[in-house]
């Protein structure tokens, strides 16, 4: 019998370790930021699909207490949960404003992976806007800002792509022990 | 790889943390518990409670009812897979410990 949960916490760790040698696979964390509306349905759809092949993902509006203010959750999930990817879609000034508050903490943009339309992007896009210009330094910085094109008229994956496979090869990685 | 091992690995991964583990042992000992009662307890800021809780919905330990009525407060309770998941590393018997305590 288990004395505490120091215990008990080691015994999982043991077994989770076993599963995982057995497989060759192992379970990730990742949370979908971004805007409500159509960017929501997007990302509910994109959620399904991740849990399908075994990643735990979390969309805030849906899967995060309502008894506290999303600001807060927000915060708390950056800076202090075990959070292993963070996809953040800007597609507003509300998540824009998200962005340049964030970005450049140490503790948090190591997980954040950020999409943008390809015409925002500082690379491959032509835009000269402020957040164009913060994606460039957070591209110099830390890299993992992506350019997608969801009406599939252009070479750019959709951002469903960009996602999904940039998670299954980060859980692949930490699978095989390399991150 | 089957869907059931796949599930495992999420479970595992899920518990594998001292916050989680702290908010599945009180809610063998509390069912039904409010979200504030569960971030007193547990001594976990209220945002990051959020997460967790969040986290063990997801892989099935823990299901909620949001009350919009009086105070508005989401209640938590172990699922039938939560109370499996504490027997089979005998958290259940931490938590009888505790109270007995």
């Amino acid at each position: 019998m288990f004395k505490s949960l120091q215990e008990a916490r080691k015994s999982i760790q043991e077994k989770r370790r076993e599963l995982e040698r057995r497989v060759g696979e192992t379970s990730i964390i990742v949370v979908l930021l971004g805007v409500g509306n159509k960017g929501l349905e997007r990302r509910r759809n994109l959620d399904e699909k991740l849990e399908e092949v075994g990643i735990l993902s979390l969309v805030p509006e849906d899967d995060f207490a309502p008894d506290v203010a999303p600001s807060l959750t927000e915060e708390a999930i950056l800076e202090r949960a075990d959070v292993d990817l963070i996809f953040i879609n800007v597609e507003s000034w509300g998540s824009a404003t998200e962005f340049g508050q964030f970005h450049d903490k140490r503790d948090i943009a190591p997980k954040l992976r950020v999409l943008t339309p390809y015409k925002y992007h500082p690379i491959y896009g032509s835009s000269t806007s402020y957040l164009t210009d913060l994606y460039l330094t957070h591209t110099v910085k830390y890299g993992h800002v992506y350019a997608y094109d969801n009406s599939s008229r252009s070479a750019f994956p959709t951002s469903e792509k960009i996602v999904i496979t940039i998670a299954t090869r980060y859980r692949r990685l930490v699978a095989l022990g390399k991150i | 790889m089957d869907a059931e091992l796949r599930k495992r690995l999420k479970v595992y991964r899920a518990i594998d943390n001292n916050h989680r583990l702290n908010i599945l042992t009180t809610l063998f000992d509390e069912p039904d518990i409010a979200f504030n009662d569960l971030a007193r307890k547990t001594e976990i800021e209220r945002g990051l409670l959020a997460y967790h809780m969040g986290v063990l919905k997801d892989v099935g330990l823990v299901e909620s009812e949001y009350e919009r009525r009086s105070k508005k407060s989401s209640k938590y309770r172990l699922t039938n897979e939560g109370i499996e998941i504490l027997k089979e590393f005998k958290l259940d018997e931490i938590s009888t410990k505790k109270r007995e305590g």
